[in-house]
């Protein structure tokens, strides 16, 4: 036995010893089977307007797992809108450049889409049946150009702990939204809604209304094909959305002295947010992926954190709308040098698992049909399919989101009355 | 050997070398970390004087555009916008660097390009309108070595990542013929400037150079570093508090340096950072993986490695050659302890083997000492009895030795006298110094406290060791036997023991001090080859110390003599100090004549069982003296018999006896219910004196032992302690026997102590006859004390009881002469209460113990009268005193005289007299005494 234990020890010896050399295998990604040569070197590059994209080079690093030689890189470009169909001409044109639905029949952007590459193409192997169908796009000929990667819809932010400790529940109806709003106001809370107001862009008031006046039109296809049009007879469908605004404001659910105080769209709509004593902040989508990262920049969340969740605005009695349109798309650049590479790259992404990565380490709404492993984006999944509406799809055109932006805004600000805003439509820019 | 004590140390040993190795690799490791570290800021510089120099040069070819242009205009001859293009589309030799020429002032910040916009052919147009490079347009300067330079944007006439070089020339305005400024942009694109570090990376593979600005923007950047901030990068991947980050990028725009930072892996990667001196807002950053950077650590850990295995099977070598010799060397222990047991067995039979005969020689010789008169037998008798206590004494010393060498030698500390102790050293020394003619002194502290603890038995042999070396080895001169003691200032319930034993013998040389606590070693063998003795007696004493905590030490001058002495620690029982030894020593010298029984104990039984009839004879006589009464067995059987119908006051049963051994009868005998000797000491009888005998003998159920050869003081002593003490009489001082027997009713008698009657009366007859006297008394004794207390004549009644008193505690009735003593005393102070309270019991216990005795009447038989006849001259001496006892009323000298005159027969014509002075004394008329002697009284 002592002989046993002897040998035993000096043995742990060498063991302890040698353990340290040892490295764990690294961690591969699953469920996918590459297609072309996994030593394959090449180098991609992805354009687009975001200043950073940390969760694009995440999914860049998932990717070297696989194909290690491969150096992929995002550039951020410089006026993207007007030097995008310039850097696809130029000698150092990208592989896949961010794209917008808004690009789409734009004639200022046809000459874009000839470099595109048709995506919908089997022999491309891109899962499309992972993204939800209404944020796909087709242009005339029925071709899919951009496959999007995030989408975008328009809620509030509501601070759970705070509607707890008052005792109080997330408001489903618009009668409940009042409520709530008279409960939280006779509490103390100046403003129980807030948002940004300074600007049109961004503003909450077109956040409110934006909603509304598309599922109006959504219901008449006349009144669309009004109102995209630019008709002022269609400024009369913008009544509903512009008198929820006007009625927020003046029964004191939103104090705009209050909103006015918020300097961006952006950062300080999310640490305004973190002070913790709004409970619910109005803004898109976009605005909530920055909200992880502003955790740790707010010095109130880190002091007294809360819980919070993403959720449409009830302005009526059935609830709220989940406008569910693509945020930032991906097209791909078919003249680009390895392209074979470009769409074994986009066959990655283009996954379930990936673009809920995606969305994830960015904090935007994944274009996948599961939207449940995000808890503060959980409850748009919760909206039932008949609230659900795709600008795309129903047929909304970017003319038409500036008419009611500024409308919306004007009537907000108390620059204009609803009268004078429905007279308006069609003049707005 | 414990396999332990190997295995460990080597582990310990193996352990040490492998953390050595490890530390060391380490250090070295970390030294060539440093040096890569610092090759590597080194390199950055480089880098930095590489960009530096190229952006020095590309601001130098945008200020000679500039200065062109500018020399143009201030000569008088403005160049317009078109020519400056003009001439710098001549000017570069690039195809990738173009230039721009933008008017500052125009609200879309437009211009002219050297080259066509790649989406709109024939294009030349360009328009900075919605990029945003120009915040810092006030630093911009045409002093010459000034960089003025933009960041990396997107150039807008072909798309490409660029940076561009600017300063500010006066062109002309051909719609108005004025001056106008613009700003004149050498465009390079970043790749350009990205082949500038293509050299790198020969040397570092995984480097990665970038450029940011002030605000952390790249300019350029490698794929490691996410984001589009170096510093938003750090905050991102690394866990620092707000305070870290101000710090780490105060750090970062402050100087040259490096750090290890994680990178988005989350894996420590090597920053190296540095200023572009000439640009002040641009910042190099080389990015390496630590481990890329860090090389050689696979070498050390596979040397660790490879020593480590090294390492262990040398262990595992030495532990298997080790076990085969531990295998041999436990076979060869086997042998060497079947040997040693050999060597007990053959001491334990010789010790039998040897002490039995012995027993025969020295018992028997010690009759022929005590019953020869003849000088010449006694001389032949004294000399076997000296030569058969060392023959003894070799023995002894061997089994000592034997059991030290075998570690079976305890300790066993008892409470013991050092009176005692004292005793027995000098009873066994002294005799032999007298005979050496030498001089035996004691030095003993008189404050020695009387009660120690210790081992009693291993410091009187210690002590009886030395002493005996010193009268062997001292030819003439003296031994001085020193004892004294020291206090213990932190035991306050000990002391220090200090024995010290001078002699004036020969000496020991320094070279043989080594020698002298050698086992078996004899210093000047030659010279000493007379004196006997094994050479074990230093060895022993040492070994006895050492047991016991202390040391022998030894000064000597040869041919002078030598002092032996050590310290012990004795615990105190109790500080009663010893008091004046020697003068107990000296008186003690004087009276000891020859052998004397120590008491007699006519009355008392033992038996004795052993199976060799010689030895049972030497058993008797050596108690021939004490007149004890002695039956003896010579096998189990025939004692179990005995002890079953007889009782015995103690039982002496020998252990080695065929058939049925002494530990067999004694369980035997144990278990018997039906017994007179239920309560019965039984103590073994043996020749055995090996280590270990006695705990044996006792845990087998013995009281005692007491081994063969019988010393007979021992054998005395032990009976002493173990007979009943009414049984023992002290031996007669007339040295006769005295077999008068006593009548055995007598040691039935609760109210008499025979013991201490004897004593007092001296022998069993005078004993008797005084019992007699006191029986013939009583009554009138007892009615006359009732006669006068009935007077209140306190005087004669407290007389009278004072006579009772002394005559009952001669006859040992001890509890009576108590009581009496009491109302003798109430007499003396007057107490009438008490006395008449009490007398009527003294009374009755007076009148019960006669009534008890009259059996004595019946044994009366005159004709068996062997006193000695006492002299005339005795006699009339013996008047005398009486008389002047008398005359100064000292009674108790009165009732002395006379009791001894009843040890005497008495001449006829004297007789009445003596009869009557005898009743006089009986009957407490101590008046009428003087009155007889002179024949003026006649009988009472």
């Amino acid at each position: 036995m002592k002989k046993m234990i002897g040998m035993v020890a000096a043995i742990s010896v060498l063991a302890s010893l040698s353990a340290c050399t040892g490295k764990a295998p690294e961690e591969t990604t699953e469920g996918f089977s590459p297609k072309l040569k996994t030593d394959t070197a090449c180098d991609i590059t992805v354009v687009g307007s975001y200043d950073n994209f940390e969760a694009l080079e995440a999914e860049f690093d998932r990717f070297n797992e696989i194909y290690p030689n491969v150096h992929l890189s995002y550039v951020k470009l410089d006026d993207y809108n007007n030097i995008l169909d310039t850097v696809l001409e130029g000698d150092d044109s990208p592989n896949i450049f961010f794209s917008f639905t808004w690009m789409m029949g734009n004639e200022k952007y046809d000459h874009v889409f000839t470099h595109t590459e048709e995506l919908s193409d089997p022999a491309l192997g891109l899962d499309m049946d992972c993204i939800r169908p209404g944020l796909i796009n087709h242009d005339a000929e029925g071709n899919v150009m951009m496959v999007p990667i995030f989408s975008r819809s328009y809620g509030m932010l509501v601070n759970k702990d705070l509607f707890e400790k008052e005792g109080l529940s997330v408001p489903a109806t618009r009668t409940e939204l009042m409520t709530v709003c008279e409960e939280f106001h006779n509490k103390g809370y100046e403003s129980p809604m807030m948002g940004y107001s300074l600007d049109s862009s961004g503003c909450f008031m077109y956040t409110l209304a934006y909603p509304m006046f598309v599922a109006t039109l959504a219901e008449d296809p006349e009144a669309l094909a009004l109102a995209n049009d630019l008709d002022p007879a269609a400024g009369e469908y913008m009544r509903p959305a512009l008198e929820s605004v006007e009625q927020l404001i003046e029964s004191g659910c939103i104090d705009l002295n209050e909103c006015d105080k918020i300097e961006d769209n952006y950062t300080e709509v999310i640490l305004r947010f973190f002070e913790g004593d709004v409970p619910m902040m109005i803004c898109a989508g976009d605005t909530v992926s920055g909200t992880r990262k502003r955790e740790s920049q707010s010095e109130a969340f880190i002091n007294s954190p809360f819980e919070y969740i993403f959720v449409p605005i009830p302005l009526t009695d059935e609830g709220g709308y989940f406008i569910d349109s693509p945020s930032v798309e991906f097209s791909v650049n078919k003249e680009c040098d390895n392209l074979d590479m470009t769409n074994e790259f986009m066959r990655f992404l283009i996954t379930d698992s990936e673009l809920n990565e995606l969305a994830s380490v960015k904090r935007l709404i994944t274009p996948t049909a599961d939207m449940s492993f995000d808890s503060v984006y959980a409850p748009f999944s919760q909206v039932p399919s008949e609230r659900t509406i795709s600008p795309e799809v129903v047929g909304i055109t970017d003319p038409l989101t500036v008419q009611i932006k500024m409308a919306s805004f004007q009537v907000g600000k108390g620059d204009i009355t609803i009268d004078d805003a429905v007279a308006m439509y069609g003049t707005f820019e | 050997m414990k396999k332990a004590t190997v295995i460990i140390p080597n582990l310990l040993i193996i352990g040490f070398i492998l953390l050595f190795i490890v530390r060391y690799a380490s250090f070295k490791v970390e030294e060539s970390n440093r040096n890569a570290i610092e090759a590597y800021e080194k390199m950055t510089l480089t880098v930095e004087q590489i960009i530096a120099n190229y952006i020095e040069d590309e601001q130098h070819l945008c200020d000679i555009w500039s200065n062109y242009v500018n020399n143009s205009a201030e000569a008088g001859t403005p160049m317009t916008a078109e020519e400056a293009i003009s001439y710098i589309r001549k000017a570069k030799i690039s195809p990738e660097i173009s230039g721009h020429l933008i008017f500052m002032d125009d609200p879309n910040l437009s211009g002219i390009s050297t080259a066509e916009n790649v989406s709109k052919p024939g294009d030349y147009s360009v328009s900075y309108k919605n990029i945003y490079i120009f915040d810092n347009l006030e630093s911009v300067s045409n002093a010459t070595g000034v960089v003025n330079i933009t960041r990396a944007y997107t150039n807008p006439t072909n798309g490409i990542q660029s940076i561009a070089f600017m300063n500010y020339v006066k062109v002309l305005d051909p719609d108005t013929g004025e001056l106008r400024t613009a700003l004149l942009m050498r465009v390079v694109p970043l790749s350009l400037l990205e082949q500038k570090l293509v050299f790198l990376k020969g040397e570092y593979e995984s480097i990665e150079i970038s450029i940011f600005d002030k605000d952390g923007d790249y300019i350029i950047h490698g794929k490691s570093l996410k984001n589009s901030n170096f510093f938003e990068y750090y905050k991102s991947y690394n866990d620092v508090t707000a305070e870290e980050y101000e710090s780490f990028m105060q750090e970062i725009i402050g100087g040259e340096g490096s750090m290890v930072i994680k990178n988005s892996k989350g894996e420590d990667c090597v920053i190296a950072y540095t200023p572009f001196e000439s640009l002040k807002s641009w910042y190099l950053l080389a990015y390496i993986p630590k481990d890329d950077l860090v090389q050689n650590r696979v070498v050390d850990w596979l040397l660790l490695g490879i020593v480590s295995v090294g390492l262990v099977s040398l262990l595992i070598y030495n532990f298997v050659i080790l076990m085969i010799y531990n295998r041999k060397l436990s076979e060869a222990a086997l042998e060497a302890n079947k040997a040693n047991d050999a060597k007990s067995y053959f001491l334990s039979t010789m010790s039998h083997d040897i002490r039995t005969p012995m027993n025969a020689i020295l018992g028997l010789n010690e009759m022929v000492l005590r019953d020869s008169n003849d000088e010449t037998i006694i001389g032949y008798s004294e000399n076997i009895r000296t030569a058969g206590n060392t023959l003894l004494g070799i023995i002894n010393d061997i089994l000592d030795f034997s059991k030290i060498e075998a570690g079976k030698m305890d300790i066993i500390n008892v409470d013991y006298s050092f009176v005692s102790v004292l005793n027995d050293i000098v009873n066994m020394v002294q005799k032999k110094a007298e005979e050496k003619g030498l001089a035996f002194n004691m030095d003993i502290d008189r404050e020695i406290p009387l009660i120690l603890n210790g081992d009693e038995i291993r410091i009187k042999q210690v002590i009886t060791n030395i002493l005996s070396n010193a009268v062997k080895y001292t030819k003439e001169g003296s031994i001085t036997f020193s004892a004294g003691y020291e206090k213990i200032p932190e035991k306050p319930d000990s002391i220090k023991l200090k024995i010290s034993i001078a002699d004036t013998g020969i000496g020991i040389k320094p070279e043989d001090m080594d020698r002298l606590f050698k086992a078996f070693e004899r210093i000047e063998e030659k010279r000493n080859r007379n004196i006997e003795g094994t050479g074990l007696g230093m060895t022993i004493a040492q070994s006895f110390l050492s047991m016991m905590g202390s040391r022998l030490d030894v000064e000597s001058v040869y041919g002078e003599g030598s002092v032996f002495s050590f310290a012990l620690e004795q615990k105190v029982v109790k500080w009663d100090p010893v008091g004046n030894y020697e003068e107990a020593f000296k008186r003690s010298l004087k009276e000891r004549q020859g052998y004397r029984e120590k008491f007699t104990a006519p009355y008392a039984k033992i038996l004795v069982v052993d199976d060799t009839p010689v030895n049972l004879t030497v058993f008797a006589n050596l108690l021939k003296r004490t007149k004890i009464q002695i039956d003896t067995a010579e096998s189990g059987d025939e004692a179990i018999a005995m002890y079953k119908n007889r009782h015995y006051d103690v039982i002496f049963l020998d252990h080695m006896m065929p058939d049925k051994d002494g530990i067999e009868t004694l369980v035997e005998m144990r278990e018997l219910k039906e017994t007179p000797n239920g309560d019965t000491p039984i103590i073994c009888l043996t020749a055995n004196a090996i280590s270990g005998m006695r705990e044996m003998y006792i845990k087998a159920g013995f009281d005692d032992y007491i081994t063969k050869p019988i010393d007979p003081d021992r054998l005395e002593v032990m009976l002493l302690q173990y007979l009943p003490k009414g049984k023992v009489a002290p031996a007669s001082d007339a040295g006769g026997d005295d077999d008068y027997v006593l009548p055995d009713f007598l040691f039935h008698l609760d109210a008499i102590d025979v013991g201490s009657g004897l004593n007092h009366c001296g022998n069993g007859e005078s004993y008797m006859a005084t019992l007699k006297m006191y029986l013939d008394t009583a009554v009138k004794n007892a009615d006359d004390i009732e006669r006068f207390w009935a007077a209140r004549d306190i005087k004669n009644t407290t007389i009278k009881i004072h006579a009772l008193k002394s005559t009952s505690r001669v006859i040992g009735a001890l509890e009576l002469g108590e009581f009496a003593a009491r109302l003798e005393k109430a007499g003396d102070m007057g107490d009438t209460e008490t006395i008449g309270r009490e007398l009527s019991k003294l009374i009755s216990q007076y009148r019960k113990l006669a009534k008890a005795l009259e059996p004595l009447n019946e044994q009366d038989d005159p004709e068996n009268d062997d006193r000695p006849l006492i002299t005339m001259e005795e006699l009339n001496e013996a008047y005398r005193t009486l008389s002047e006892f008398c005359a100064s009323f000292d009674f108790d000298s009165v009732v002395h005289v006379a009791q001894s005159l009843e040890g005497y027969r008495i001449p006829e014509d004297e007789a009445t007299r003596v009869d009557a002075i005898i009743k006089a004394v009986d009957n407490f008329d101590y008046e009428m005494i003087p009155g007889i002697i002179k024949g003026e009284v006649g009988q009472p």
